[in-house]
């Protein structure tokens, strides 16, 4: 009685463990791709440009790389454990325009595994951008054609 | 412990083994940016057409972001299951009486045969008039009965269950997983199988013979 029992609980197991092993088998992925809105910020220098993209990316994803020193080109991946990729990654661009900046927001899934859109992630990396409140700056201004 | 309970343990363990292996396959995102133009003089219409005409160099289905914003967006060709791979933004700004424009691109590793950085180097290539490199494709298997390679299936001509098949690295295996290598210059062929055999290559591709060896190629 105890035997069959235990037979089965682990006749049970495994089929709850294949199950689980067939919503884990890679399902066919694709990138997906956005643009954030860019935004011409007056009166700031670019080094404010800089820390708020560092800390929008660090707050999104995790602590960003700056592409060369100094370039105001920032890029985040999230935080996973090897060997596994990263599903979600994420840029910031920082351009010095006349007394200010110009900044722009790309970001990059895969989905699966990401549950999240691109845009999804861009929106999330624009509200962190805007959180890091500045003493230097202004109201943002939403970008476009000059 | 029964032999029952016995298999259906090593059952659980085996499937156990099998999720963690295919949680830890997924594929991930590989981000290439930084590369940046700053021109003096120019329009934001001559930055848009060359970003357009870059990313459809490399990619297709170049969208604007909304008409007239020179930000360009484009994706690679679905691959076998219908999904891409590989994705580009190009965005262009007026500053000043000129522009500025950046390049990021995305790709799926694995899935890309190549990198989000060559990708991106290109269309920024492209854009500026630089030198471009071809990007990494899938190498094709070769098929029929090439006269530049020995890839495919050989039946012996003195016995029809010998049967070696050579791979496009120049290796060879029969049926008793016994393996060797093939060599081809020109005609001749050096084959490394019990001992150092010089063959030749018919015209047609489909026949070795020498060293009192002859085979046949399936094509």
């Amino acid at each position: 009685m105890a035997r069959t029992s235990l037979f089965r609980r682990a006749a049970f197991g495994i089929a709850l463990a294949l199950s689980i092993a067939a919503s884990a088998a890679p399902a066919p992925a694709a990138i997906d791709m956005a643009m954030g809105d860019k935004r011409t910020v007056p009166n700031a220098p670019l080094s404010d440009c800089n820390a708020r993209a560092q800390a929008a990316l660090t707050a999104t994803l995790q602590r960003p790389d700056e592409i060369g020193d100094g370039t105001g080109e920032w890029r985040a991946l999230t935080k996973v454990e090897a060997p596994a990729t990263p599903p979600e990654a994420a840029s910031i661009h920082c351009y010095p325009v006349d007394n200010g900046y110009l900044v722009t927001f790309e970001c990059a899934v895969e989905i699966p595994p990401s549950t999240m859109s691109a845009s999804d992630l861009c929106t999330k990396l624009i509200g962190a951008f805007d959180a890091k409140q500045s003493a230097q700056t202004g109201t943002l201004q939403a970008g476009g054609r000059r | 412990m029964s032999a029952r309970v016995r298999f259906a343990l090593a059952g659980l363990a085996i499937v156990a083994s099998l999720v963690v292996s295919l949680a830890v396959a997924r594929a991930g995102v590989e981000m290439s940016t930084g590369i940046r133009y700053a021109y003096d003089v120019g329009s934001l219409d001559t930055c848009s057409s060359k970003a357009k005409a870059a990313l459809a160099a490399y990619l297709q289905n170049v969208t604007e972001k909304t008409p007239g914003s020179g930000e360009f967006q484009a994706y690679g060709k679905p691959d076998s299951s219908g999904q891409t791979t590989a994705g580009a933004i190009v965005r262009c700004a007026v500053v000043g009486k000129g522009f500025v424009v950046t390049f990021t691109c995305a790709v799926q590793k694995p899935g890309s045969f190549f990198d989000a950085d060559a990708l991106c180097l290109n269309i920024a290539h492209n854009f500026s008039g630089k030198t471009e490199t071809a990007l990494a494709t899938p190498t094709p298997l070769p098929s029929g009965c090439s006269t530049t390679n020995l890839v495919g299936t050989w039946v012996s001509d003195n016995d029809s269950k010998l049967i070696l098949t050579m791979d496009v690295s120049g290796g060879l295996t029969d049926p008793d997983g016994v393996s060797g290598n093939w060599y081809l210059v020109g005609k001749t062929v050096t084959l490394t199988y019990y001992g150092n055999k010089t063959m030749t290559l018919s015209a047609d591709g489909k026949h070795i013979n020498g060293s009192g060896a002859a085979y046949t190629r399936k094509c």
